[in-house]
């Protein structure tokens, strides 16, 4: 290893243990100081980007299902019950029973409820699992909490949720867990899609069936938290019938129709609620819909501009393909329009390896840093587009074709993920229905731009012409 | 520009706990499960690049761990090392099977950046995050196990050569080897900030 190699790794170590920081670092180690900075800062860039806390609900609820399997595993191990003052054990022995209960639990219930009343429905439910655990044998509820749809333990998950359901000691707190069965709901449908496992009706209907109650429930009462949460669910569930499609019975489809519906509808009663409160949580909408589906079919009627001959094709169903060849190094910002759809003109830009249309600085629009008039300027790392009054911000990387959206919505500003290149080479766009449920007229100049972007790859070397041998 | 802390326990505490988990005592299974859940989380993140496949991951590690602390021995490796271990085989075993069977795409992680302040530096924060993450998605495996290991989860050079079963003189070169690959993705912007250099 290298002198250099050496200091840098006494660096990196020093770094990760806090004893200094990259000036530090540099300070000691003078003579290499420009060589290591960039180093040093890209190792520090790194540890910034994975410095990310787990989601709040996932924390939670991963968090008791460790618990519940915790509990199990001692039982299993040692041979003998859970510290009964340990926090989770009433838990841990109410949800190891559950399987128990299915056939019984009714039953006790309809006995004991004109007795003890609504309130001490839990208490009832309680003493009879304990009374079971007398007999109960050993069972793992920890393989059952990741069971899917078609799985032998998969009616004792859902048992489970139901006495999680029995024993919430409030509103709130059913809430809650109503929430994670809907998003568990969802979850069970991208793992058996990744798995490229059969979806049957029933499914569907379960995620249906238990997501409704939420979303007829929600209302101004909810705090954004939990309004918050059932966007990102209802989101999810839409999101996880996309990417199962093709593993899900045909028989099926008018209830995915149905749980498409449902979901946009929570989506947008959610963001309805929550726009008007200050406290609301970050948005950041992730791409959902392959390239290959989104409708590029203009919704209002393209004419060319009035004094202007049009570049581009526009008739309806095409987008107006811009003809020329970008070079890589220079943005090129087009100075007349060259249609106008709606009330907008669109010029073109050339940049990267990419073409696009982007609304006219007549209409409020302007890239950052490149005035028009200057014809062909180098290329920025990423074009930003943003509108007269700051509130929306485009920006389009000139390498893939990546778009952002940002907008400010009532005091903070979400993030929408327009166009994404994964990294086998397929793209994911946003959702134009989703988008145009939740921010309406203000999602048509993304949208337009979102269609119009063409992606031209960098142009692969031919080959030379093999010579052919001349004849004997 | 500097690295995040990485919240560690004092070796003695994380002994005594180990030793109560082994037996049977629950808390101390809570204990430590408090205290690496976030790093495993994080580690799966670097390595599997979206949020729900690394909470997926996260999961099983912690109940791989619940069936195989009882085998654990202080002779062999750190409880760190062992747990990390853990980890690092799933994430092998997971990306053998998607090889298998033609893989996934990934999907965009969701971000954590506060945009209340300024929608410019906001975005031009979040952008970059995500560029790194991608620069370190184009590693060799190998590489990228360091890192994730090294700068996501915070773990020595020692340990990190210890889940990993290579030498420490091996893990400093594939470090060295990493950090100035992704430097030659990402350039200096300003003394203390770092941009995407277009490839």
């Amino acid at each position: 290893m290298s002198e250099f190699e050496t200091r840098l790794s006494d660096c990196l170590e020093a770094l990760r243990e806090g004893r200094w920081d990259v000036d530090e670092c540099l300070r000691r180690y003078p003579a290499d100081a420009a060589a290591l900075r960039p180093h040093l800062l890209a190792a520090a860039a790194v540890a910034r980007a994975f410095d990310a806390p787990p989601r709040e609900a996932f924390a939670r609820t991963a968090r008791e299902r460790f618990l519940v399997a915790s509990g199990q595993r001692l039982q299993e191990a040692f041979g003998h019950e859970p510290d009964p003052s340990f926090f989770a054990a009433a838990r841990v022995r109410f949800l190891m029973a559950a399987h128990k209960m299915k056939a019984g639990e009714r039953e006790q219930r309809r006995r004991l409820a004109p007795f003890v009343g609504r309130h001490f429905r839990g208490l009832a439910a309680g003493m009879a699992v304990i009374v079971m655990m007398l007999s109960f044998s050993t069972y793992t509820v920890s393989s059952a909490s990741s069971a899917l749809p078609g799985d032998w333990q998969y009616s004792v998950k859902l048992q489970t949720e139901r006495v999680r359901l029995a024993l919430a000691s409030s509103d709130g707190a059913r809430r809650d867990i109503k929430l994670d069965i809907a998003e568990e709901r969802a979850h069970e449908i991208e793992r058996l899609a990744r798995l490229h496992r059969h979806i049957g009706q029933s499914v569907i209907q379960r995620m249906v069936e238990q997501t409704q109650p939420l979303i007829e429930d929600a209302g101004q009462s909810w705090n954004s938290d939990d309004l918050a949460r059932l966007e990102a669910v209802a989101e999810r569930q839409k999101t996880a019938l996309s990417q199962a499609e093709p593993v899900i019975d045909p028989a099926a489809h008018a209830d995915v129709a149905a749980a498409v519906v449902l979901s946009q509808k929570g989506v947008a009663l959610s963001y309805q609620l929550l726009s008007t409160r200050p406290d609301a949580p970050v948005r950041v909408i992730t791409p959902a819909v392959p390239l290959s589906a989104l409708d590029t079919t203009p919704t209002v009627t393209e004419t060319p501009p009035p004094s202007e001959t049009p570049e581009a094709s526009s008739t309806a169903g095409a987008s107006p393909t811009p003809s020329r060849t970008p070079t890589s190094s220079q943005i090129d910002v087009g100075a007349t329009p060259v249609l106008v759809r709606g009330k907008i003109s669109w010029i073109r830009l050339s940049v990267g390896h990419i073409m696009a249309l982007i609304p006219s600085p007549t209409d409020g629009w302007n890239v950052n840093g490149v005035d028009v008039a200057d014809g062909p300027q180098p290329a920025p790392t990423l074009v930003k587009l943003s509108n007269a009054d700051g509130t929306s911000l485009i920006t389009i990387n000139p390498t893939n074709g990546d778009m952002y959206w940002f907008i400010a919505v009532n005091g903070r500003f979400d993030e929408v993920q327009m166009r994404i290149a994964q990294h086998d080479g397929s793209v994911f766009v946003a959702d134009e229905d989703y988008l145009g449920t939740v921010y309406g007229d203000a999602a048509a100049v993304p949208l337009y731009v979102l269609k119009n972007i063409e992606y031209i790859p960098p142009a692969t070397p031919t080959p030379e012409p093999t010579e052919t041998p001349a004849a004997p | 520009m500097d690295f995040p802390s990485f919240q560690t326990v004092s070796p003695n505490l994380e002994r005594e706990t180990v030793d109560r988990a082994r037996a049977g005592e629950q808390q101390a299974l809570a204990d430590l499960y408090d205290w690496y859940m976030p790093r495993v989380y994080r580690y799966a993140l670097a390595r599997m690049g979206n949020p729900h496949e690394a909470e997926d991951l996260t999961e099983e590690v912690f109940l791989k761990m619940l069936g195989a602390i009882g085998d654990f021995r202080w002779k062999d490796v750190p409880f760190s090392s062992w747990l990390f271990r853990i980890a690092h085989n799933h994430v092998a075993t997971h990306f053998r099977r998607n090889a298998q069977r033609g893989g996934p795409t990934s999907e965009l992680s969701e971000e954590m950046v506060d945009y209340r302040h300024d929608l410019a530096t906001a975005v031009e924060e979040r952008l970059q995050m995500e560029e790194v993450r991608h620069a370190t998605e184009l590693l060799p495996d190998a590489q990228r196990d360091v890192i994730a290991l090294r700068f996501a989860v915070g773990l020595s050079i020692a340990d990190t050569a210890k889940v990993l079963g290579k030498r420490e003189g091996n893990v400093k070169a594939l470090q060295h080897k990493a950090v100035a690959r992704l430097q030659k993705m990402l350039v200096p912007a300003a003394p203390d900030r770092i941009e995407v250099k277009r490839i």
